[in-house]
């Protein structure tokens, strides 16, 4: 682990506003992202989260609060905020008549990276090595993403923003980005990734935000946020008659059937309690276990409180 | 952070390195070529037509391409072709990266707002160069091919002289403030408008309406034609006109107004360019 983990954090949000005349895109954003994390951030389509990135990346000037990257406030520190930053935002955008090599060259002459060998290393870490040659107009979106982590990677930043990495992919493509994500994490950079695909944050973050409206609605590790909310999951049969039966008992908070199967709200210490009186009531209990709170679920509670407070 | 130097020589590899730039080079070599080549064809073979290439006619016409006249026709191509190609070139500049969102992969590199757009101004600043110097090889180059198909002599104690040296530069020099202008004029649109249609259409608008306003506004007596002044169409025909024969005699008023008026746009747009590129927002979804 680097020695900048023990300094401030990779990313703190102070205050951070923008409105678009009447409209406000993002509403007094404050939270902070741990270095070392790898952080998802969460949201609704135009829940503000590319517009907070580019408030991050100085692409777009706030009208209130700070942004600050390793301490560096972007408005007043710009280069030294985007010294250790390597981001893709919105779309992997290059030049099309230039290959992907050509492409990789250029910016990296602005970045300061002149070395061939760096840019050899980023389209191997890509895996576009075969294909770097051919003009960036000729690449299928998996090839433009990629390019667009290698060209994010040219600087061997700290930390890595990555404004929904996965979009327009197929599954496979999607899969193979969440592993080359999952190997940077594990090389110890700190990775802020914009999704909505709650499925892929749960499966790589560490921590997370979820805004809505341009306001945080939740903030913290991963475990933190998804807690608190397991339930027992039973298949039983007849199963209306046997959710009739849970919910008259004082220790069920709730019951839902989804999938053919009972998701009980009830402490998990009580588990053996539900199936003795679902097996002496006469029900066909053939499997009980935890079911974990998945991110999707309490995304959808989060948002729709946010919705109704709106 | 890149220096400025640096941020050049890519701007200049973007523009060498891209395909529309390569086809406004052939669009204006052709396009003098073809001028030339019917010009030598007609006055060599005589065709039937409204052209007269007999007598009087024929002798004014075969003048304007051979030197030291014909050298002026390379030059006001390059300055009238190749303007128009220039400011495709500028609003192509801007307005394809706009679009193409690599000026928002060029500040994630750390690029400096300022010195990119000094940067992508000097380069257009550079192609007027040598659109300008296009327009002189071709003007001379072209009137010696146009001499030796008329069998004409070079005339060369009409042309390499130190007056024509003169001329040749003024021209050139005139020629490249009104292509620079006009180039800077669909810069500074295309990123008002973030449009390379808007960039292009409005600026070939202000050229060629503008030319015919302004002129039909400065023949409506004095008052016309001092409000045409307000103008920089005005003044860059004004300064164009030092190329024709005769030459027009300046005092200092005219200086003073074609000066004030090609400085103060200038300033205008740049300030407006750059106004308007450090504090554009590069990030185009609302997600």
């Amino acid at each position: 682990m680097r020695g900048w983990q023990d300094g401030p954090p990779a990313i703190e949000f102070t205050g951070l506003t923008k409105r678009f005349g009447t409209f406000v895109a993002v509403d007094h954003l404050t939270f902070s992202v741990p270095a070392g994390s790898v952080f998802g951030f969460l949201g609704p389509n135009g829940a503000g989260k590319t517009t907070t990135i580019g408030m991050l990346l100085g692409l777009i000037e706030p009208d209130e609060g700070t942004a600050a990257i390793f301490g560096h406030d972007v408005r007043t520190d710009l280069p030294a905020a985007l010294a250790r930053t390597g981001a893709l935002v919105e779309r992997p955008s290059f030049y099309p008549y230039l290959s992907g090599r050509a492409n990789l060259r250029l910016l990296g002459r602005v970045a300061g990276v002149d070395d061939p060998k760096a840019i050899e290393e980023v389209l191997r870490t890509v895996d576009l090595t075969r294909r770097a040659d051919a003009t960036f107009g000729s690449y299928s979106q998996g090839m433009k993403q990629r390019l667009g982590i290698a060209a994010a990677l040219l600087t061997q930043p700290d930390l890595l923003i990555l404004d929904e990495p996965t979009n327009g992919l197929d599954p496979a493509g999607q899969h193979e980005i969440r592993g080359l994500i999952r190997e940077l994490a594990r090389a110890g950079r700190t990775i802020f990734l914009s999704s909505h695909l709650l499925y892929e944050v749960q499966e790589i973050c560490t921590h997370v935000a979820i805004i809505s409206r341009g306001r945080l609605i939740a903030c913290g590790p991963m475990s933190e946020i998804l807690a608190g909310g397991e339930r027992l999951a039973i298949r039983v049969e007849p199963l209306a008659a046997a959710a009739e039966l849970l919910r008259g008992l004082p220790v069920v908070r709730g019951v839902e059937e989804r999938d053919g199967q009972l998701l009980v709200a009830a402490p998990v210490s009580e588990a053996a309690a539900l199936n003795r009186a679902l097996v002496e009531a006469g029900f066909a209990v053939s499997a009980l276990g935890v079911h974990q709170r998945q991110l999707e679920e309490r995304f959808l509670a989060l948002t729709d409180n946010a919705r109704g407070e709106g | 952070m890149a220096s400025l130097g640096t941020l050049f020589s890519v701007e200049l590899a973007k523009t060498i390195r891209r395909p529309m730039t390569w086809i406004l080079v052939v669009i204006l070599l052709g396009f003098i070529v073809l001028v030339y080549t019917s010009l030598i064809l007609a006055l060599v073979g005589g065709f039937e037509g409204n052209i007269n290439v007999e007598g009087a006619e024929g002798t004014s016409l075969q003048d304007m391409i051979l030197l030291p006249d014909g050298f002026g026709l390379g030059v006001s191509f390059a300055q009238s072709i190749g303007g128009i190609l220039l400011a495709i070139l500028a609003a192509g500049s801007f307005g394809s990266e706009f679009s193409w969102g690599t000026l928002r992969t060029m500040l994630l590199m750390r690029a400096d707002r300022l010195r990119l757009l000094i940067a992508k101004l000097l380069v257009l600043l550079l192609a007027a160069v040598v659109v300008m110097l296009i327009g002189a090889a071709v003007g001379l180059f072209g009137s010696l091919v146009a001499g030796i198909a008329l069998g004409e002599p070079l005339r060369t104690d009409q042309w390499l002289t130190i007056g024509f040296v003169g001329d040749a530069a003024r021209m050139l020099l005139i020629g490249l403030v009104g292509a620079t202008f006009w180039t800077l004029f669909a810069a500074s649109l295309t990123v008002v408008t973030r449009s390379l249609a808007a960039g292009i259409g409005i600026t070939m608008a202000a050229v060629f309406v503008g030319d015919f306003t302004t002129s039909l506004i400065a023949r409506l007596g004095t008052l016309g034609e001092w409000v045409s002044r307000v103008f920089p169409n005005t003044a860059i025909s004004a300064l164009a006109a030092l190329n024709t024969t005769p030459r027009p005699s300046y005092d200092a008023t005219d200086w003073a107004w074609i000066t004030a008026n090609l400085v103060g746009y200038t300033a205008l747009l740049l300030a407006i360019a750059v106004v308007r590129f450090r504090r554009m927002n590069m990030v185009s979804g609302s997600g």
